[in-house]
């Protein structure tokens, strides 16, 4: 039985353990992490989104006792989704003096910016975009399983989900970078597959009218429609597609599973809506880790930010994990705020190189193009709730991983 | 499927034109762009988001945009135009204009969030369609192509046969002479501004209906999009402005369907170079008598 000096005792003791890791923290300068999102503009909700995710991640570092004793102190740019912007943000963190920046979000803003985090010396993260191969080793990763991967196994899913799918029409954005490589992956993936591409429909980023490309699909009779497009773009052709009545299952790449509005929004139009991803909110789908992110990620998104609700998890679990697991590599490479910051730089980028397995919120395989592998699945719109859902119960999901050379 | 397409080119198109005039009016009579009217035209979606959220019926909407769309046309006058009305002061005007469109898409992505926003219409009305000679035509196309045709006859009615038309089309001509012959000047730009901001908020609120949606960036997409209908089809003339919009419409689906959808937008722009190149005037500009 436990005295009351016991727990005065316990209790001083861990107000003591507490107040010497603060001024260990305190004492030390704190290590400086950069971040580019979209804070403002026309995908300022992804800003909001995966910054939350961030900050819930700096919290949790932080009142842990930070990194080697010194605290992490993020500083996030905005880039308003502009591939032009991210770069100069990047040259901007690069030249501040951070250790590694998190981010940019999008493909074409990724694919910019990876070569320049090699030639600047300096590791970058990604733990959104899907474009394949534009990850550059060994300065630019991504945690993000791109396209290569996710399609494939997602639409194998979809092939499971709705055998009497046969011929496809294929669809997306050719002006963004994740948007024109899935179209790509699409082609390739239902050709091995034995999916019959009946017609091919492009359309860019931000077009005001998408009845052209609605009646040429539905012209086309297929028995399905593969999208690739982000969300905004995807809302505006899947509502469409919904007045002309075209009533075939339609999937579209994780570029609309990604980012919170999408779901909120479609309304009626996702009843036959397919996207790809790796997470959800329901529970016992067997990553307690994921679920209890969940928990906490929706109560600290929703008092911190105005996203709407419910609030679309997501892969926002990845951003959570990418400054994780850049604190924990610091904190094997005992790099500390007075480490000079080429060296802690050095240190990341091996850190990552050497890495071939992440076990966190989600566990990640890192592939030898210097991207992560996460197994994808088939994920269906409950429109009526606002959210994803898995399409196939655990037991009959492949988990069979298509991992390209 | 290309009837389908044509028609579905005009529908489109005749949301152009409503915008493109709004452009072709204020700079018809103060010879100076207003790049805040995207915005006001973007505007027009969010009041149908707003009434529908108020629980009021789709119809309400219009006149409602009216009211605050044309009210943000006396707005941005006051705060962009009034001050620099002198031949020199264009690109003051302009850059005014433009910040001032920027504050907007700032205040309505505060409200409303930056991504597009749903508008919830019963699917019956979205997807209720008539049969004309063998083609499905939606019932809410036609019903917005009946609405913007309605609107331009009406628009030119205004301007060639009432006395706010003759005002207008004598400050177009020259201010100072209309001052002269005792027309008040400044009044006659303030209805301008109303009645072009007024059209550029219905078809706001027609395209939100049309798409299920309203987005804080298509008032920059479809602006300068109008913008470019404006130059097509002449500078400050009304007729082109109307021509010129459904032109392009039918253009940009009927590009869709012979297979250079990757073109997207750009055909507008491919468009106005060879128009521009072909007749600098613009397609169907006749001289000043049908300048507003």
């Amino acid at each position: 039985m436990h005295s009351r000096r016991d727990f005065l005792s316990a209790g001083a003791a861990l107000a003591l353990s507490g107040s010497v890791t603060d001024v260990m923290a305190q004492s030390k300068p704190p290590i400086r992490i950069g971040a580019i999102q979209p804070m403002t503009g026309f995908a300022a909700d992804y800003g909001a989104l995966y910054n939350a995710a961030l900050t819930l991640a700096v919290n949790d570092i932080n009142a842990g006792g930070g990194i080697n004793g010194s605290k992490v102190e993020l500083k996030v740019e905005d880039d308003q989704f502009n591939a032009q912007q991210s770069v100069l943000l990047f040259r901007k963190h690069v030249n501040d003096g951070v250790v590694c920046v998190l981010g940019p979000i999008s493909g074409t803003s990724w694919e910019n910016t990876a070569p320049i985090a090699n030639a600047m010396r300096c590791p970058a993260i990604n733990s959104n975009s899907l474009k394949p191969g534009i990850s550059k080793r060994p300065y630019a990763l991504r945690l993000h399983p791109p396209d290569d991967t996710m399609i494939p196994e997602g639409l194998a899913e979809f092939r499971k989900a709705l055998p009497q799918v046969r011929r496809v029409v294929i669809a997306g954005d050719v002006q963004e970078a994740s948007g024109a490589a899935g179209i790509e992956e699409y082609a390739r993936a239902a050709a091995r597959l034995g999916l019959e591409v009946v017609d091919r429909v492009s359309y860019q980023t931000r077009t005001t009218d998408y009845s052209p490309m609605a009646i040429k699909v539905r012209s086309a009779n297929a028995d399905a429609l593969l999208v690739s497009s982000l969300g905004p773009t995807t809302l505006g052709f899947v509502k469409e597609l919904e007045t002309q009545r075209f009533d075939k299952p339609i999937l579209v790449n994780a570029l609309v599973w990604a980012g919170n509005a999408f779901i909120n929004a479609v309304g009626t139009a996702g009843s036959r809506l397919y996207t790809l991803g790796f997470a959800t909110s329901e529970r016992n789908q067997g990553n307690p880790a994921h679920e209890q992110f969940d928990e906490r990620y929706h109560a600290f998104a929703g008092e911190t930010t105005r996203l709407s609700k419910p609030i679309n998890i997501c892969n926002t679990s990845l951003t959570y994990d990418s400054l994780m697991m850049v604190a924990d590599i610091l904190r094997q490479k005992k790099i500390d705020g007075n480490t000079e910051v080429s060296v802690a730089r050095e240190a990341i980028k091996d850190g990552l190189a050497q890495m071939k397995d992440w076990r966190g919120v989600n566990a990640i395989r890192m592939r030898p193009s210097g991207d992560g592998h996460i197994q994808a699945h088939l994920l269906r719109a409950v429109s009526e709730r606002k959210t994803w859902e898995y399409a196939l119960p655990p037991a009959e999901r492949i988990n069979t991983p298509y991992l390209p050379s | 499927m290309l009837a389908e397409q044509i028609i579905n080119g005009i529908v489109l198109g005749s949301m152009y034109a409503l915008v493109a005039l709004g452009y072709t009016l204020v700079f018809g009579v103060l010879d100076k762009l207003n790049f805040a009217h995207g915005e006001t035209f973007m505007l027009g979606g969010f009041v149908a988001i707003a009434a529908s959220a108020l629980g009021a019926p789709l119809w309400v909407a219009f006149p409602c945009a009216l009211l605050i769309c044309g009210a943000l046309g006396l707005l941005v006058e006051l705060l962009s135009f009034r001050k620099f009305r002198s031949a020199d002061a264009q690109v003051t005007a302009a850059l005014s204009s433009l910040a001032l469109g920027l504050v907007l898409i700032d205040l309505v992505q505060k409200t409303y969030g930056s991504e597009p926003v749903s508008l919830e219409l019963p699917l019956e009305v979205r997807t209720a369609t008539i049969a004309v000679g063998g083609i499905e035509i939606a019932q809410i196309k036609l019903a917005i192509l009946g609405i913007a045709l309605l609107l331009m006859g009406g628009l030119q009615v205004l301007v060639t046969h009432t006395r706010v038309g003759r005002n207008i089309r004598a400050v177009a001509e020259s201010p100072l002479a209309a001052a002269l012959l005792g027309i008040h000047v400044r009044l006659v730009m303030q209805q301008t501004f109303v009645i072009a901001s007024a059209l550029a908020g219905i078809a706001g609120v027609m395209l939100a209906m049309r798409t299920g949606y309203a987005a804080s960036d298509i008032g920059f997409t479809f602006g300068i999009k109008a913008l470019a209908i404006m130059a097509i089809g002449g500078m400050g003339d009304l007729r082109g402005a109307m021509l010129g919009g459904i032109l392009v419409g039918i253009v940009e689906a009927l590009a869709v369907q012979f297979g250079l959808g990757k073109l997207g937008e750009i055909v507008v722009w491919i468009l106005m170079i060879i128009v521009l190149l072909v007749r600098p005037g613009g397609l169907f500009s006749t001289g000043t008598e049908q300048r507003a």
